[in-house]
């Protein structure tokens, strides 16, 4: 049994540590990739471009590029600063509390 | 009696001969006005919808073009609403006092054309912030007579005008020297716009 066993218990507890600790680092990373690991701030809109014939049906004639604004969320560096700021914090507090337990009078 | 013969004469040639004047402001919306500011920390692009101003172009004289683009400068947009309302702020650009930018061309040169389209340097003044400075633009132009019933269901011609250039900030006494970290010196534009001239 899990629970009986001496040595089985605060190994779980590391992992569930960690787990913790990463969360919001491995959260912040998702989302900054998945809006294409933009190294500058965040944005509120996103440009689309669109090439458009100068003349209608005849774009042997040329393009020209329309932009069109969508607004949207779109996370910048700041998304994983904060994650590693807060996975950071969580680490820390996590290794005082580990030294205040140790401390605690038996 | 000479004289009503002579202008008899001379009007057709006048009527062929006369330059055409473009406008420049699109019902279609389409034309827009790209720009792009690569500093060392941060990359800005944007883009800008409003685009007016007129360009006389006669076909048989593409030399003597002229005409000026304006456009206004609140239209300028980025992709992130502080970092616009900064632009468009008084430190910046200051649109409320300075509410247009414009590019006076008054003649191309180095004149080559290849098939329709015709390339030259456009000699002219760029205005930013009441500050005016004399700049050579290289200029590709394309006429299409004709074909603007296709484009705005209205006869006339149509004339796209494209060029790819740069700007200094510094050069209009927008924070000179500041933040160039952030904010590039340089500043690339890309111009495609579509004019029309409608014979109706």
């Amino acid at each position: 049994m899990l629970i009986n066993s001496p040595t089985r218990e605060p190994e779980l507890s590391i992992m569930v540590r960690c787990t913790l600790i990463f969360l919001p680092l491995s959260i912040a990373m998702f989302f900054w990739l998945k809006d294409g690991a933009r190294l500058s701030f965040w944005a509120t809109s996103e440009e689309i471009h669109q090439e458009v014939p100068v003349v209608e049906g005849m774009p042997e004639l040329g393009t020209q590029t329309q932009v069109i604004w969508k607004d949207r969320f779109i996370c910048g560096i700041e998304t994983p600063i904060l994650g590693l700021t807060f996975s950071s914090l969580l680490t820390l507090s996590s290794f005082y509390q580990k030294r205040r337990l140790k401390n605690l009078p038996h | 009696m000479n004289l009503f013969y002579f202008i008899l004469l001379i009007a057709p040639l006048c009527i062929f001969g006369s330059p055409k004047s473009f406008d420049f402001k699109d019902p279609k919306g389409v034309n827009t006005i790209i720009f792009q500011l690569d500093a060392l920390l941060e990359s800005i692009n944007g883009s800008a919808g409003g685009i007016s101003g007129t360009i006389s172009y006669d076909p048989t004289k593409p030399e003597s073009t002229k005409g000026s683009i304006v456009l206004d400068a609140s239209s300028l947009r980025v992709d992130n609403s502080v970092l616009q309302e900064h632009m468009h702020g008084e430190g910046w650009l200051h649109v409320s006092k300075f509410p247009q930018i414009v590019f006076t061309l008054s003649n191309l040169r180095n004149i080559k054309t290849e098939a329709r389209v015709l390339k030259a340097t456009a000699d002219g003044k760029m205005t930013i912030r009441n500050v005016t400075i004399i700049m050579e633009v290289p200029v590709e132009l394309t006429y299409l007579e004709g074909l603007l019933e296709k484009r705005n269901k209205t006869p006339g011609d149509l004339l796209v005008v494209r060029s790819k250039f740069k700007v200094k900030r510094d050069d209009f006494g927008i924070k000179p020297g500041e933040y160039l970290d952030k904010v590039a010196n340089e500043i690339e534009i890309s111009i495609n716009l579509a004019g029309a001239f409608p014979t109706q």
